[in-house]
Formats: structure tokens, sequence, C-alpha cells
């Protein structure tokens, strides 16, 4: 059972990623999906697109928002898996066309969080004792153990959090646009222990939007066509209750890299993965999926960081438009967004934050507490 | 009136508010180590601190043959709805035993003491559990606000392995707007001081000490009195030619003075060193007086008044208790709403208020409740387990600054229960820096959070406790 070199992507849309105070979610979603279209030299969206699969965390409407933006009254299907949304929607897209109901699919990941007058993700009172309940407070649990066990601290965070606000400078559609340095990061004030502000992703609206197509179709569309070589999905237990946990790790993303891995035969993903887009929704959750990802040895993420390993022009650049961190991070386009930078980086569309010669390329989202993982692996010939 | 049957105070608990203000902070300057009163810190109330007064003086002992359950109190956050009933279902108590709560007079407590009394003594009851607790909150900038003091104390009645016998009664009601409280009110209201103290106190504490039987020749005598401060304690004693040595300490400035539980908490500081021969009298005073005369049946020279005195943490801005306190103008008042689902609180009370988790057949302890086993994957083959009185460990943490709360950081950590499950909750009274990874941790029954803008009640995690 593989998706294995099935479906290809054909076009890739993405809007401004930013606080877009005057603009809606459906402004977004015209914007990104229109730039698909036209990236895949779609004029006819009636004609030519059979179904879409949509996902939103904030949107209170759900599909609606996409047929009624576009105008376009297709069978829509609307996909959750907290952060991993994104993924998950160009993953059920994929199937439905490796399925052979569909041939040519749209997925749209959306969000428009900005319109709540607060910063920062909700943080809601639901059962008595489900408290506190912020992301920040979830993914920081693994930081106290890690740093014990392999000496590691605030400072190599920093670093992460260094290399991608850089690269947020390089992509034009990101919403911080500002270098900072390892003092500003540490500096800055604390929001969860370890994770200062500089720590956090960047929350902001926005919307991406990838065309996927039957492989043996996508030679009918004029841009270079990347190929579906991986797309998994994988759940694990709740790290909050699982009684073997260790907090050095986040089992989902090894689930899920672990099946992607073997979808599109790979067994070096360190030297055979040109470059990745890793969910860093906090700088630690970066730090463990460069080894949960399989990229380097448990442990070893600290010299790695200290050495310029996933910088650009480093061995395995990761987060190449800047990331959650700097691009921005609307729940629902995230994953789809790091597909639209994939496809930029594969068909050597990048700009100045091009990877030379990228021929794989890996993304990455995690979510819950966290509980979910997708991760996707597109590659040129 | 005196009482012929063989009842009294089987065994007692202590719990003073840990946080401790001293009175230079409560001025806006820096601590001192003047006098200092114990507050009731953000995730506390007389509820969650009459379960921990309750839990120390149950500790070890059976609790199944409990009948009668008192909650004394004149704060407590509901007109309608029983903290009786609660309480009894926190510390397990048998759904049978008869709860109520009294409130409303600052004699609350020693009135919850003689009916529990008078239930055991007559063969209504076989033992009984009267929690007494009291939060004094003085409006900011009044003399109540400095010298009052949050406490509860916890005594089991009964029968058998008596440590002190309830020897004589007395009661003197009066009509009296000495001090109140109107529904909804959140701090207390006063006549003019000296009114209060003649009338309210020292008349009708003089008029029921006069009604107990005098001391036998034999006998020395203790008396434990409610005074609210230190010149009515003095007037009364003089009034009843009282000696200094024949009053129990009144901890004026470390602990405050705690309401209707200040005389009952000096009834359990004077059983701590009791001594076969003597007798204790305690007298409390409020719409009235009552009184009550036991005689010491068995020496324990238990510490439960002295260690809970100890254990204390310094508050050392006065920001930090108007936050905790809640004095200041928010932004935006917590929303007025349903609250919590009570249909989910209804679901799983038993996990909330008991921590109550279960055990696989396979051996696998699992909290919150689950159909599946995370271990071995069967269905509905777990037995029910209390996790509340086991001890804990960090397995790791976070301080988290983005969690609304009045005293932030909200620290939060997975706890590994010593042979149970691991519970992701809350962990209070760190001292200041990060907790390690692998301290030993209790559990505490608290108020997280108000949702609702009713108390929610849960479990924290605390550090263990230096003293036994």
């Amino acid at each position: 059972m593989s998706l294995k070199d099935k479906v290809a992507v054909v076009g890739v849309g993405c809007s401004q990623f930013m606080e877009n105070w005057t603009s809606s979610a459906d402004d977004m979603i015209v914007d990104a999906v229109f730039e698909a279209y036209a990236d895949a030299g779609i004029e006819d969206p009636n004609r030519q697109i059979d179904a879409i699969y949509c996902g939103s965390l904030y949107s209170a409407m759900g599909p609606v928002d996409v047929s009624e933006a576009l105008k376009l009254y297709k069978p829509l299907t609307s996909v959750y898996n907290y952060c991993a949304t994104g993924t998950e929607v160009v993953r059920a897209a994929c199937m439905a066309i490796a399925a052979g109901v569909y041939d040519t699919v749209l997925a749209v990941g959306y969000d428009k969080p900005k319109d709540r007058g607060v910063s920062g993700p909700p943080v809601a009172f639901r059962g008595v004792r489900d408290l506190p309940a912020t992301p920040a407070g979830w993914f920081a649990l693994a930081a106290a153990p890690y740093f014990e066990k392999f000496g590691a601290g605030r400072e190599d965070l920093a670093r992460i959090a260094v290399k991608n606000h850089h690269n947020g400078t390089l992509a034009p559609k990101s919403f911080l646009k500002k270098e900072i340095t390892i003092e500003d990061v540490l500096n800055a004030r604390v929001i969860s222990w370890p994770f200062g502000l500089y720590d956090c992703a960047a929350q902001t609206d926005g919307a991406a939007a990838v065309i996927v197509t039957r492989a043996d179709l996508a030679s009918d569309f004029p841009k270079q066509p990347v190929l579906v070589k991986a797309i998994t999905s994988h759940c694990s237990p709740n790290p909050h209750t699982d009684p073997d946990h260790d907090f050095l790790r986040w089992k989902a993303t090894e689930y899920a890299a672990r099946d992607a891995y073997r979808m599109a035969g790979i067994d070096d993903p360190f030297n055979q993965i040109d470059v990745a887009q890793v969910h860093d929704c906090f700088t630690m959750t970066e730090l463990v999926s460069y080894e949960d990802l399989g990229f380097i040895e448990k442990g070893a993420a600290k010299d790695h960081i200290a050495s310029g390993t996933f910088e650009l022009g480093g061995h395995l650049p990761v987060n190449t438009d800047g990331g959650l961190k700097s691009f921005g991070h609307p729940t629902g386009a995230t994953g789809a967004r790091m597909i639209v930078e994939n496809v930029l980086q594969l068909r050597g569309e990048a700009g100045p934050r091009q990877v030379k010669d990228a021929k794989l390329a890996l993304s990455h989202n995690i979510g819950g507490y966290p509980t979910g993982c997708a991760v996707s692996i597109l590659g040129v010939e | 009136m005196t009482i012929g049957a063989d009842a009294g105070i089987v065994d007692w608990g202590v719990y003073i508010a840990t946080h401790r203000l001293p009175t230079s902070v409560l001025a806006g300057r820096k601590a001192k180590g003047g006098p200092e009163r114990a507050i009731a810190w953000a995730d506390e109330d007389s509820v969650t601190m009459a379960v921990d007064a309750a839990r120390r003086c149950l500790k070890d002992r059976p609790r199944d043959n409990i009948d009668l359950v008192i909650f004394a109190t004149t704060t407590y956050a509901f007109d309608e709805k029983q903290g009786a009933a609660l309480i009894s279902a926190v510390l397990g108590l048998p759904k049978s035993s008869r709860t109520a709560d009294i409130g409303h007079s600052l004699r609350a407590g020693a009135d919850a003491l003689m009916l529990a009394n008078d239930a055991v003594a007559s063969g209504n009851a076989r033992n009984a559990l009267v929690m007494i607790a009291d939060c004094r909150l003085g409006a900011p900038g009044s003399e109540l606000e400095r010298s009052g003091g949050d406490a509860a104390v916890a005594f089991l009645i009964g029968r058998e392995d008596v440590a002190a016998r309830l020897t004589a009664q007395a009661v003197h009601s009066e009509e009296i707007v000495d001090v109140w409280r109107r529904n909804g009110d959140r701090f207390t209201h006063g006549w003019e001081d000296r009114f209060i103290s003649q009338y309210g106190f020292q008349e009708p504490s003089a008029a029921v000490a006069a009604k107990l039987p005098s001391a036998a020749e034999s006998m020395s005598r203790t008396w434990a009195l409610s005074a609210p401060n230190r010149r009515a304690l003095g007037g009364l004693a003089r009034t009843l030619g009282i000696t200094p040595d024949q009053l129990i300490t009144n901890p004026y400035d470390t602990v405050g003075y705690c309401g209707a539980a200040h005389a009952p908490l000096l009834l359990a500081a004077a059983l701590d060193n009791a001594r076969i021969g003597h007798e204790i009298a305690m007298v409390a005073h409020g719409d009235g007086a009552s009184a009550l005369l036991y005689t010491v049946a068995e020496e324990r020279g238990s510490r439960a008044f002295a260690d809970a005195v100890a254990d204390r943490i310094e508050v050392t801005s006065q920001a930090a208790y108007r936050r905790a306190r809640r004095l200041d103008p928010v932004e935006y008042e917590p929303a007025d709403d349903q609250g919590i689902s009570a249909t989910i609180h209804f679901r799983e009370r038993a996990e909330d208020l008991r921590l109550q988790g279960q055990r696989c057949q396979c051996g696998e302890p699992q909290f919150p409740k689950q159909r599946v086993c995370i271990r071995c994957g069967a269905r509905d083959c777990f037995i029910a387990e209390d996790f509340a009185d086991q001890a804990g460990a960090l397995v790791t943490y976070t301080l988290d600054a983005f969690f609304p709360s009045p005293t932030p950081p909200t620290a939060v950590g997975v706890v590994q229960v010593e042979n149970g499950p691991r519970i992701y909750m809350q962990i209070a009274g760190l001292a200041k820096g990060n907790p390690t990874l692998g301290m030993k941790l209790r559990f505490a029954f608290r108020r997280i959070h108000d949702a609702g803008r009713r108390p929610n009640y849960f479990w924290k995690a605390l550090p263990e406790r230096s003293r036994s």
C-alpha cells in the first residue's frame, strides 16, 4: 500500500501571511487559490477541478467558506487534525486521486485567527481539570527532561529562532522580516518556560492552496510536475497519560516519519533529503523533530545546531521560508504552506533562499498535546 | 448542662493557610519579621482548607463508620448547594452519612461540635466528622485585613478511643447587629469596635462561661477563647478570673483571628499538649456565645497546630496578595455563564474530587478512567482506585505565563503517582526557582479555577512536607 508516484502537484499558491486586519478568510482563500490556478494553467476551474479538500481550525463556517469564496460548487470535504490539518488536507486529496475517484483536486488550508482580538491560541475551559490548556505549555514539557539528559539549553533553542528569522527575511510572503539575535531571544518575556516570546511561532492569518492530479496526467500542466513520494499521518498516545513516555521526543513524529520513509523508499534521510520544512510551533519542537525525523541521532541536535547543519547552505536546510516562527502560523494553512515552499524549492523557484539542486523535500506537522503528526515527501526526477 | 455519656474528641487535624502575609508587606513595605497573618491563596477557600484539615484528622483511621458530617463556616461559595456533601465525596465518606452545613455565625463551629457530640452520645451516630473553616478577608485598608486569619480544623467525634470527653456545654443566644455580611457581600461590616467588643463578645462569652461547672479541686482548666484581639482577650480573662497561664496562646501575630475556626483552632492546640487531669474550656462568640468543656482522657502529644503554623510560605509583595485575592479591577470580569458542563462534572466527579482512576486486570494503573486499557487493550476490565493519598514524583514541567491565572506563572507538570498512573496537573507551593525533575510530591485538593463564577475543584501536586 503506497501512494508513491501516483499523484503529482501541478499548482501551488499562497496568500500573504500576516495580521491581515483588512482581509477576510474569503479574501485570502481567493488570493491563494487563484495563484494556484495560474500556476497550474487552470482557466476554467469548474471544468478542471473535480473536488475540494479544505481545513481550518478557527473557521466558524467550515467548508462553506471555500466553496462560496471561490464560487466553486464541487464535492467538498473538510479535514481536521489540529496543527497537522494543512498536510492532512493534501493527504486526503492524494488518497482520493490514488483511489481513482477524482483526477484533479484542489486542497486549501486556511485560518483567520486575528479577528478574535487576542494574541496567541485560545485558552478554553472545558472539563474541570483540563487545565491549563495552552500549546506552549504542552510542547514545553519536552524541555526539562531533554535539557537534563543531553545538556542542551535555551541558547540552543535561541539559535533555531535566529535561523528561522533570517530565513523569513528571504521569503516575500513571510510575516516577520526581521533579523534577531540570541540575546533578543533570551531576554524576551517568558511565555511558558523555557519558551520566551521568540521561541513561539508567530500566529497570523493566511491561506495556502495545492492542486494535485494523477501522475500520468501531470504533463498536461505547464509547470514541472512534483511527485508525491509519500504522505503519511500517525497518532500517538497522549503524552500526559502515556505511562512510558520519556519526554525526549514526540512519538507521533517518529511513527509518521518511519511510515513516510518506508513509502518513499528512503533509508538515509539525512543524506537523501535535500530540504525540509519542520513544524516549529516552538523552537523545542523543531529541535526534537531533527531527531524524531531520523535526520540525526537522539541527543545530537545541540552539536548540529551549533555547526549550522540546518541553516541555508548547511547539509540539510530546514524551514527555508522562515517556518511557523517567521513566515507565520495560520494553523490550518501551515501544512499546505510547507508543501508550497517545497514545490518552489524542487522547481528551483525559491529565489534567494533556493537550496541548490533540491530533488527530495520533506514537510512535517505535529499537533494536539501533541498527539498527531503528518509528513509529506515530494520529489522531482 | 453536664453530659453523662462518654462521647468526645477522638482525633483532630489542623490546616492553616500556608501563605503568610506580613503586616509590613500589606502596608507596601518589605517583610522584616514582624507580625503576619495566614491568607488563603488564590486556589484555596474554606472547602479546600476543611478538606486538608479533615485528611490530617482522618489519617490512618477508618472512614466507613462516620455517620454524620458537619461543615461549619461563614465563608462558603454557595447559598444553595451543600458543602458537607461535597467534602464527603472528596473524602470518600459513606453516602449514607448525614451531612449538614452550619453557618451564619462566628459560633457555628462550637455549635457544630455540640450537635455532633449529641448525635454520637445519643447513639444515633457512631462517629461524626466536624470541619470548621473560615477565611477572614477584610476590606482593603480595614483592621480585619491586617488581623484576620484563614484556617481550618477538623475533629472526629466518637465514643471509642476518645482523647477528650465533652463533659459540659452551654449556650447563650443573643440578637445583636455587631458584625454582619449580607447576601453577596464580600467583606464583613461592623459597628463601632467598643460596642462589638462589649456586647458582641465580652458579655455573652462571660454569661456562657458562667454556666459551665466550676473546676474540681483536682483539675486544672485551660481556656480556648474566641477573642478577636489581645485587648478583648485580656478583658474577658479578667472578667472570668483566668490567669495568663490558663489561656491557650493566641496566634494573633502568626495566623490571625480565624472567625468561626478561631476557638476550635485553639481547642486543637490545647489538645495537642493536653495532660490527664486537665480540662479544656472552649468559648466561641457570635450572636451570643457557646461554651464546651472537655476533660482530657488520653494524652496524644500531637503537633497538629504547631506543624500547621510552621508550614509557611511568606508573601513578599502586596501586589501578589492583591492578585491572589482578586482585589483589583480587571479588564474583564470572569464571564457569568453556565461554566463547566454540569453533566461532565457529574460523570467525572470521582476523578475530580477523589483523584480516582482505575487499575486494569493486567495491572496497568490509569488516570483518567478509560474504557480501553492503554497497555493490554482489554475493554472494561478495571477496578477503581483512589490516588490522592499516594506520593508522587515530578516527570516533567513547565511554568506557563500564558495561561490566565491570578498568580502567574502556573506550574504544570506530569506527575508519576507511586505505584500508580501519570497525571497531568498543576503544581503549587513551589519555592522560588524551577522545580527539579524527580522531586517528591503529594496531592492537595484545590480550587483550580472559577469558570461560571463558581469554584471548580481538582487536585494539585505540592512539594512533600519536610515535617510530618
